[in-house]
């Protein structure tokens, strides 16, 4: 705290205070909140002016510090929160991949089990991993299992579609296995067009075929 | 003993001390109320003027002013002690003021607390001259307040001034004040 004026005398003269008063006002206008008025041994009608200084400083000084702690809380839990954001998104990439699995089974053959509700950013997902994996592969052939999904809209049918496709443009021959009669019933009710794909019962099913379609390649060759 | 430091929880100041510090507030009184009500967790000190509130939590808005407005703002609340406490009767000179102090004091705070709270000590050196030796757990600015106003209320030429060595204020135990007059 820095006292103004030293010790006040009673002789200091009326124009000497008020030009401390305003000495001390100019340094709190521009920040210096420690500043004080020296109070004077005699009290005379510009001690409670005086006073009054003081206190509004020490008023401000305290208002500043509140908004201070507050505004350093803010940013604390800001970071927390950013923190858990962050933590929260690398969850969710993290189940991202571990929910759309692209294993090699076999030589040329990839196998991708979906399992669960397929939303748009779901399927993105799907079919960025098994093209990936289908390019680093050089697989000639890929078997979609959906034996874990038990509900389809034209949505999810329009994009295992997509994906045949796009594996096709790629050289591979894509396999729809694992519809059970509720979903083929959905299908065919929603009108989805899958004459394009080959299905087929199961996983067994589908690897069995892939294979037969792999040693009929050979021969031709 | 030291600035502020109240040795136990259940001694207690009177009225008159409190009513002291709300005067040196001058015109902005009902803040120095709520300063002291605020360290006494009160909502109020209220009107009476026999009421006692303990000393400790008195010494921690004195120290919290001291520490605002530093050690002129204190001897500002020494300066009313003596027409805002209880005083001995009979004080009509600088001499007897000062021997009286003492019992002024204890006067003012329990009166179970009589030599765990320290107190005045006055000594004649010589013909209007003598030292007061302090040891209690007020500031040493507000001691000098009391002290300075007190002697000069009865020889306006009095002179206090604080002697070399011990300083609560600096860490000490207790304060000599050097009266002249």
């Amino acid at each position: 705290m820095h006292l103004q004026g030293g010790v006040v005398s009673a002789s200091a003269s009326f124009e000497e205070r008020i030009r401390r008063c305003e000495e001390v006002l100019t340094k709190v206008a521009e920040g210096h909140l420690d500043q004080r008025l020296q109070l004077g041994e005699v009290e005379d009608a510009l001690t409670g002016l005086e006073m009054g200084i003081n206190f509004l400083i020490v008023d401000l000084r305290q208002t500043e510090q509140a908004n201070r702690e507050q505004q350093e809380a803010l940013l604390s839990q800001q970071q927390e929160l950013e923190a858990k954001l962050l933590t929260i998104e690398q969850q969710a990439a993290a189940i991202r991949e571990l929910t759309t699995p692209v294993m090699e089974i076999w030589d040329d053959i990839l196998v991708l089990p979906i399992v669960g509700v397929v939303d748009t950013r779901r399927s993105m997902d799907i079919m960025n991993n098994l093209l990936e994996k289908i390019v680093e592969a050089q697989a000639k052939c890929a078997i979609i299992d959906i034996t874990g999904v038990e509900m389809v809209d034209t949505k999810t049918a329009d994009y295992l579609l997509k994906v045949v496709r796009a594996a096709s443009l790629l050289g591979t021959r894509c396999v729809l296995t694992g519809l059970s009669a509720a979903v083929a019933q959905t299908l065919v009710e929603i009108g989805a067009d899958l004459t394009e794909v080959r299905t087929l019962r199961n996983l067994k099913a589908g690897l069995v075929d892939c294979l037969k379609f792999l040693k009929s390649g050979r021969a031709e060759h | 003993m030291k600035e502020f430091e109240c040795p136990d929880v259940g001694i207690t100041v009177g009225r008159g001390v409190i009513d002291a510090f709300v005067a040196a507030f001058g015109p902005y009184k009902t803040r120095g109320e709520k300063v002291v009500s605020r360290h006494l967790g009160l909502a109020s000190i209220g009107t009476d003027t026999d009421a006692i509130f303990p000393l400790r939590r008195f010494l921690n808005a004195m120290s919290e002013l001291q520490e605002q407005f530093g050690g002129p703002f204190m001897r500002k609340v020494g300066s009313y002690i003596f027409d805002k406490a209880v005083f001995p009767p009979g004080i009509d000179t600088v001499e007897k003021s000062m021997e009286l102090l003492h019992a002024a004091y204890y006067m003012n705070h329990s009166k179970d607390a009589e030599g765990r709270i320290g107190g005045y000590h006055w000594r004649v050196v010589k013909a209007n001259e003598g030292r007061v030796v302090c040891d209690n757990p007020y500031p040493c600015a507000f001691d000098m307040g009391i002290i300075e106003t007190v002697s000069r209320r009865f020889a306006s030429s009095a002179k206090v001034t604080h002697e070399p060595g011990s300083c609560r204020h600096e860490g000490g135990g207790q304060c000599t004040y050097k009266v002249e007059w």
